[in-house]
């Protein structure tokens, strides 16, 4: 079943505001290019084929949050069956202080090593940080993830002390 | 948790250039979905046609009727077993995942457990009347010139190799079943529903 005209409208909202989530999530989820556009494409597919259905009992943010969140680890499944082509395990070696971060090269490089980290995350860990990172309420985490309040508080309590450890040693 | 938070400073200058896709890219994506889907089942049913012409063969070739009747069973039981297969251990429903992530997770983990689980009663139990009736029978057929504890013997040895075989597969998914299901109650722990 093709969506509807609404669903089609919906759709350009949908990604219009939310675009640049969308990329994020790709970048922090999958390093190789070509895979990374695919699971790009995925996204705006699952959210335009899921929108026919959209009641408005959630918000939109939520919404597109929960299909693409889900679109990703799905991605990430899929991806581990694949044999292993190798991630630069130095690059996190090489970075700079997240707290260091003056200009466009080391905040890019910075960026590059974030993304390196959180996809060295497992599943429930890698979508919370992003969501975290997307400056979601934590009761609106709660409505994407379906996670507790109280357990997604100390679940990114533990990430940024584990962030901030990782990123100490690496950077000696 | 809305405190401002330099590295949430860091992850919203990740802007770039806006990727979004026209109707007409998204529906051709949706043919190439629904053929990627149909080349999957299609693989899916190879095994099965696979060990029908072997085992069709050999029901052709082998002019005995106790062997017979069990490679007929044992095609039955391919075929079953095919499209249990294609119901029980699809992954893919071709459903948009609007659920929230625990539930879309957990969902899938209990669905990979109950066919686990249930792997000896789909899986492995549809080849035993097959495999029983045509280890026997090739097992007396070939053993027509020797005494009679010979056969038994060689029917005891083939039938019990069979069995440790399908006792492996099936206490390997069960271990696997186990750890699903630890997995669920760690998940339960921290949901909202749970």
């Amino acid at each position: 079943m093709k969506p509807s005209q609404t669903a089609n409208t919906l759709y350009y909202e949908a990604a219009d505001q939310f675009a640049h989530a969308m990329q994020r999530l790709a970048r922090a989820t999958e390093a190789n290019a070509e895979r990374r556009l695919d699971l790009l494409q995925d996204m705006h597919f699952q959210l335009w084929k899921s929108l026919s259905a959209f009641d408005g009992r959630c918000s939109l943010k939520t919404w597109v949050y929960r299909v693409i969140h889900n679109v990703a680890a799905s991605h990430v499944d899929r991806e581990r069956r694949r044999p292993f082509e190798g991630v630069d395990a130095s690059e996190l070696e090489q970075v700079p202080s997240l707290l260091d971060l003056s200009g466009l090269i080391e905040r890019d490089d910075a960026l590059t090593k974030l993304h390196t980290w959180i996809r060295k995350l497992n599943s429930t860990d890698r979508q919370i940080m992003t969501l975290y990172l997307e400056d979601l309420s934590a009761a609106e985490m709660s409505e994407v993830t379906g996670f507790k309040p109280g357990a997604i508080a100390t679940r990114i309590s533990r990430l940024k002390s584990k962030l901030a450890q990782d990123f100490k040693e690496a950077s000696r | 948790m809305t405190d401002q938070d330099p590295l949430r400073d860091l992850w919203a200058t990740d802007q770039g250039d806006k990727f979004t896709m026209s109707i007409a890219e998204l529906s051709a994506r949706s043919d190439r979905f629904r053929s990627k889907i149909k080349r999957r089942n299609l693989t899916e049913y190879l095994a099965a046609v696979l060990v029908i012409g072997i085992f069709g063969w050999l029901a052709y070739s082998i002019p005995v009727l106790s062997v017979r009747i069990g490679a007929g069973l044992i095609i039955l039981a391919a075929i079953y077993i095919s499209w249990q297969l294609n119901k029980v251990a699809s992954v893919d429903t071709g459903e948009a995942p609007v659920d929230n992530l625990a539930n879309m997770h957990r969902r899938e983990l209990v669905r990979q457990r109950d066919a686990l689980r249930s792997v000896w009663r789909w899986y492995l139990l549809p080849f035993v009347p097959g495999i029983v009736v045509f280890t026997l029978g090739t097992t007396i057929e070939a053993g027509a010139s020797v005494p009679l504890w010979a056969v038994i013997v060689t029917s005891i040895v083939s039938l019990g190799f069979s069995g440790a075989i399908f006792f492996g597969v099936w206490a390997m998914n069960a271990y696997a079943a186990r750890k699903l299901d630890e997995q669920i109650k760690e998940l339960d722990s921290v949901t909202v529903e749970g």
